[in-house]
């Protein structure tokens, strides 16, 4: 018996921002599209977006996509594309306006025109500095604000949302191309195919492999588990940005607005230690260097606090005011979650995994790119992916704060146009192979055979720690290798992880069970391409290889399901019209 | 801390009903949700 069929023109999995914004682009243009989510479109991770958003409006004193520009593609320690960088920076104003017609409540200036606030990395005079404004905002609730205004337009636009539905695998037929997706309706627990024209992915991020994460229980790596397994490389994977500045034993996101806004970091003996760091941008440098530099200070014992574990970010000088009006989200989970007022007293903060600037490969039209032949970017027909699950590569080694709504914005819009161009030339649905479902199939009862396996939370914890002790913020050498192993080991627990409840209606523990399958294809992905990476880059930090190395390793790691192996790409050095940004040494 | 929940498995019961659970928490739980994870992860001195 094979499952029941769905027929749309395109699908998109995942309904947070860059999913959003390709759906709208595919509704408006008249197309039958299906967005399926994990959880109500509101709820998705984009919601949890504090800081704003960059694009160089230039509304608070002069700015130029050119510095934009250039401030990415030094951010990414030059393991960025420059024609996706470029191509984001140029865009990136034309989407903020889009975005304010749409009805987005920006902050206002006295004049009317967009607010923008300081962030870290973001300067003037292509890094020669002082800071530029650039972060256009919503308070301190930029993504929330986002969500909601593209969720609307998007009911406006008649798109179908799949509600509480999880993707569970992709169908290629025998030429490759993408022709659907099996998902699961939560509720009923039935199976469905979803047969489309083309698939786009837009599932976010994973940082649920680490124990402690800002990010959402949501974020499992769907799309990257799926494609992994359907034989597409993932791009980068051992470059996870630690924020510096979650709330400490709690991990919740406390915003770089708050440095941007004039807040500063404190160490115990109450010194204002970025000084020492990075004399030029202090606590605005970017956040790999941030969290280093909270990192060594807690290690060499001047860290606050009982267990020496955190160090202190103050801005009650800013005043209540200024607190009330641009930071309330801040004040309030400090409160909560922190228990310290932050009109008063400081907040313990710790450098905590954030965002997963690897993915799946895509090139700056959103479309998916794997090796086949000598090609290395062959495009897979029929397939889209955008925002955080994707690797453009906008964000290389290193992202820079607000440019991860910038990505989901312009890179959602534009896989969603390439899709439009794709479904006029592709007018008809191509026939599903005979074994469409199969995997899926072979999974779930995989799952509901099992006996004497583990529990999915017992292993889930075993990949958690391992990744939080041996791919942090700073790596060695024997941690990695021994990461790799243990790794390997708790890839044939999750093979074997039983459900003891094997309802159908609303059955979690069968969610979860299915989330781990992705999650651990995120970990080896992580750890087997760290191990192999032998210079320190951005996020990646070595202990052995304390230098870049831009001879050997100036590449993008492709890593491979089958067999766990690893390939490299060329990095694109050459942007659309301007000139390459030359590789140099990168200070803030 | 003890935690009554209202429970319903509409493959099995023909109602809903209240389930109790003696639960110990630890200083780093900070939410409700933290003890209902760890109800669910059947880490909790007993129930009934």
């Amino acid at each position: 018996m094979s499952f029941p069929v769905r027929k749309f023109d395109a699908v998109i999995v995942g309904a947070g921002g860059s999913g959003l914004r390709a759906s709208l682009q595919l509704a408006e243009a008249g197309y039958n599209v299906a967005v399926l989510s994990k959880v109500f479109p509101t709820r998705s991770h984009t919601v949890a977006a504090q800081g704003g958003v960059g694009a160089a409006l230039g509304n608070m004193g002069e700015d130029s996509w050119h510095w934009h520009m250039y401030d990415t593609v030094k951010g990414s320690d030059w393991l960025g594309d420059q024609d996706a960088i470029e191509f984001m920076c140029r865009e990136a104003p034309k989407s903020i306006l889009e975005l304010e017609h749409f009805g987005m409540p920006f902050d206002r200036n006295e004049d009317g025109t967009v607010y923008q606030r300081p962030f870290g990395g973001h300067m003037q005079n292509f890094g020669a500095g002082p800071a530029v404004q650039r972060s256009c905002c919503a308070a301190d609730r930029t993504g929330h604000a986002m969500l909601h205004t593209l969720y609307q337009r998007n009911v406006r636009a008649n798109a179908n949302f799949f509600v509480e539905w999880m993707a569970l695998d992709l169908i290629r037929d025998d030429s490759g191309q993408v022709v659907g997706v099996t998902a699961m309706e939560m509720e009923s627990g039935d199976v469905f195919i979803f047969h489309a024209k083309a698939v786009l992915f837009a599932t976010g991020g994973a940082g649920r492999v680490y124990a402690s994460s800002t990010n959402a229980f949501i974020n499992t790596g769907d799309g990257l588990g799926i494609v992994s397994r359907a034989g597409i490389p993932l791009e980068d994977m051992e470059f996870w940005q630690f924020h510096p500045t979650g709330v400490s034993g709690a991990g919740v996101l406390i915003t770089e607005g708050v440095r941007g806004e004039g807040g500063y970091l404190l160490n115990k003996d109450g010194e204002r230690f970025m000084e020492r760091y990075a004399p030029n941008a202090k606590d605005l440098a970017s956040r790999d260097v941030v969290a280093r530099a909270m990192a060594t200070e807690i290690k060499e014992g001047r860290g606050c606090g009982e267990g020496a574990d955190h160090v202190l970010l103050k801005l009650d000088h800013l005043g209540e005011q200024l607190i009330d009006s641009k930071l309330p989200g801040i004040r309030e989970i400090a409160k909560k979650f922190a228990n310290v007022d932050p009109a008063r007293d400081p907040i313990p903060v710790v450098p905590t995994c954030h965002y997963m600037m690897g993915g799946i490969p895509t090139n700056y039209r959103g479309e998916v790119v794997a090796p086949r032949g000598s090609d290395m970017e062959a495009v897979v027909p029929g397939l889209y992916a955008a925002g955080e699950c994707a690797c453009a590569s906008v964000h290389g080694a290193n992202r820079l704060g607000t440019n991860s709504l910038t990505d989901l914005l312009v890179f959602g819009k534009s896989a969603g146009n390439s899709t439009i161009e794709f479904l006029k030339e592709n007018k008809s649905h191509k026939e599903l192979p005979s074994d469409a479902g199969e995997l899926t199939r072979a999974r779930l009862n995989r799952l509901n055979n099992q006996t004497g396996g583990e529990s999915v939370s017992e292993v889930g914890a075993a990949l958690r720690d391992t990744m939080q002790r041996t791919c942090g913020v700073f790596r060695f050498p024997d941690l990695l290798e021994s990461g790799v192993r243990e790794i390997k080991e708790v890839e044939q627990r999750v093979a074997r992880t039983e459900i003891k409840d094997k309802s159908k209606v609303f059955n979690t523990a069968r969610v979860e069970a299915l989330e781990l399958d992705n999650l651990i294809e995120v970990a080896m992905a992580s750890l087997v391409s760290a191990e192999a990476r032998k210079e320190s880059r951005g996020a990646h930090d070595r202990a052995d290889f304390a230098e870049r190395d831009d001879v050997n390793w100036l590449k993008h790691s492709l890593w491979f399901k089958e067999g766990s192996k690893l390939d490299y790409k060329a990095v694109h050095m050459e942007p659309l019209t301007v000139e390459t940004i030359a590789p140099k040494v990168r200070t803030y | 801390m003890l935690f009554k929940i209202y429970r319903y498995d509409p493959d099995k019961d023909a109602k809903p009903y209240m389930q109790e659970y003696d639960v110990e928490l630890q200083s780093t739980d900070r939410m409700l949700l933290d003890a209902l994870i760890r109800i669910k992860d059947g880490r909790y001195v007993k129930s009934s």
